[in-house]
């Protein structure tokens, strides 16, 4: 035994290091073993197109002026889900107090997962326009929550005041009241409140028309899960 | 010890030659430093650079770059000029400018944690010559850019602090781009936003 050249030390040096630099490379090399454990590559493909495709696209007044929303159209594509699914090629606008607006718009009159192009059934989605308004009749228009609070919130069209304000937990009463002609900026499924992954898409957009607060930026928000 | 098949020296330097040598081409391979590590995600690269994308374009739609990029004021910092309000060498470096421009990379960006440049390219005595506007430091490697173009023309003015036009027309002395064409145009000017982690 004496005649080796090995010894218990080296040895256990020797692979504690290769195991240490193994372990290393396995956790910072991203995607190595991708192909063995679930993955959100379907997801993130999915959010980013969706994203894309809204933006410069299909909630957009000229194509040549991506990111600048039209405004009724925009109305349109969030309206309560009854109202332009029905796939007769007009839109129901209450934009304007329930008037007239039929459209065109850039995105068929049917429900989300057709409009967006998705096929596969397994994907959930989310889309919101939010953004922080400055003004505190804009940010608070119920004045229950504080005025002007710097937290980024979903919009919502004012149908009555023919503006766009924060929503502010909508609903019956309120300014923004879903159940008579106020439409929240959100349309699909609420995203899942544990712990799975959800894929978020952001671009920043311009709504035509401006907001109560007469800015007119705004982040339109994608999430698929 | 004659009859020991280990050569001590040679052997150390030969091993631990080949593992940084491994090491050093696995760090080159991956991004992986302190301040990146977290935006090596090319899906949020791509989320960043949309965003920055949406930013200029809808600026541009609304007049806000136009008058970002206008917002100077030529007697500051005696007399050599700088953008309104900003530090001693002309142009931002704590905070994105003070006008509607800024305050929309301020809510896509900075209010998220995510630093910009912009940075003013124009035609200068027939080069491309720059203008910082925000600089907040060197971007890091995981950094995405994202331009658009605005063309000026003679006779515009420049635009006060408090965001109203004031009487100053731009010329070579007022204005940090030169006057490059010899008709209507003044100068076309390109606008870059490098936006990163930070």
């Amino acid at each position: 035994m004496n005649d080796r050249g090995q010894t218990v030390l080296d040895f256990a040096v020797g692979v504690s290091v290769f195991l240490i630099v193994v372990a290393f490379v396995l956790t910072f090399v991203p995607g190595m073993v991708k192909p063995f454990q679930e993955s959100t590559q379907q997801e993130t493909a999915a959010a980013d197109r969706l994203a894309d495709q809204l933006a410069a696209d299909q909630l957009v007044e000229n194509v040549s002026t991506p990111y600048v929303l039209d405004r009724e159209c925009t109305v349109a594509f969030f309206e309560d889900s009854n109202k332009n699914e029905d796939g007769d090629g007009a839109f129901d606008g209450v934009y304007d107090d329930a008037s007239s607006f039929s459209g065109p718009c850039n995105f068929p009159d049917l429900p989300l997962s057709n409009r967006l192009a998705i096929t596969d059934s397994s994907l959930d989605i989310q889309v919101r326009i939010v953004a922080d308004l400055e003004t505190a009749a804009a940010d608070d228009p119920d004045g229950d929550e504080g005025g002007d609070d710097d937290v980024v919130d979903t919009l919502c069209l004012d149908a009555g005041d023919r503006r766009i304000v924060e929503a502010n937990n909508p609903g019956s009463g309120e300014v923004c009241d879903p159940g008579s002609a106020d439409v929240v900026f959100t349309i699909g499924d609420t995203p899942p409140a544990d712990s799975s992954s959800v894929v978020a898409a952001r671009r920043h957009v311009s709504v035509n028309g401006g907001f109560a607060d007469g800015s007119n930026g705004a982040t339109l928000v994608v999430e698929v899960w | 010890m004659d009859e020991r098949g280990q050569a001590f020296t040679l052997e150390a330097i030969t091993a631990s030659l080949l593992l940084v040598g491994g090491l050093v081409f696995a760090l080159q391979a991956t991004a992986v430093t302190p301040l990146s590590a977290s935006t090596s995600s090319q899906h949020i690269e791509n989320q960043q650079q949309a965003a920055a994308d949406g930013v200029l374009t809808t600026g541009l739609e609304d007049g806000s770059l136009r008058q970002a990029l206008l917002f100077w004021n030529d007697s500051a910092n005696n007399g050599t000029g700088g953008f309104h309000n900003a530090s001693g060498r002309g142009f931002y470096v704590d905070k994105t400018p003070p006008n509607a421009f800024g305050q929309s990379l301020n809510r896509t960006f900075t209010s998220r944690n995510i630093v910009v440049n912009v940075y003013v390219y124009y035609e200068g005595n027939g080069r491309e010559k720059r203008q910082r506007m925000v600089y907040r430091g060197e971007p890091s490697d995981n950094a995405v850019a994202a331009s658009t173009t605005v063309t000026l023309y003679e006779g515009v003015t420049l635009y006060a602090e408090d965001g109203s036009r004031a009487a100053t027309t731009i010329t070579n002395d007022t204005f940090y781009a030169p006057n490059a064409t010899a008709g209507g145009a003044y100068n076309t000017l390109r606008v870059e936003v490098i936006a990163w982690r930070q």
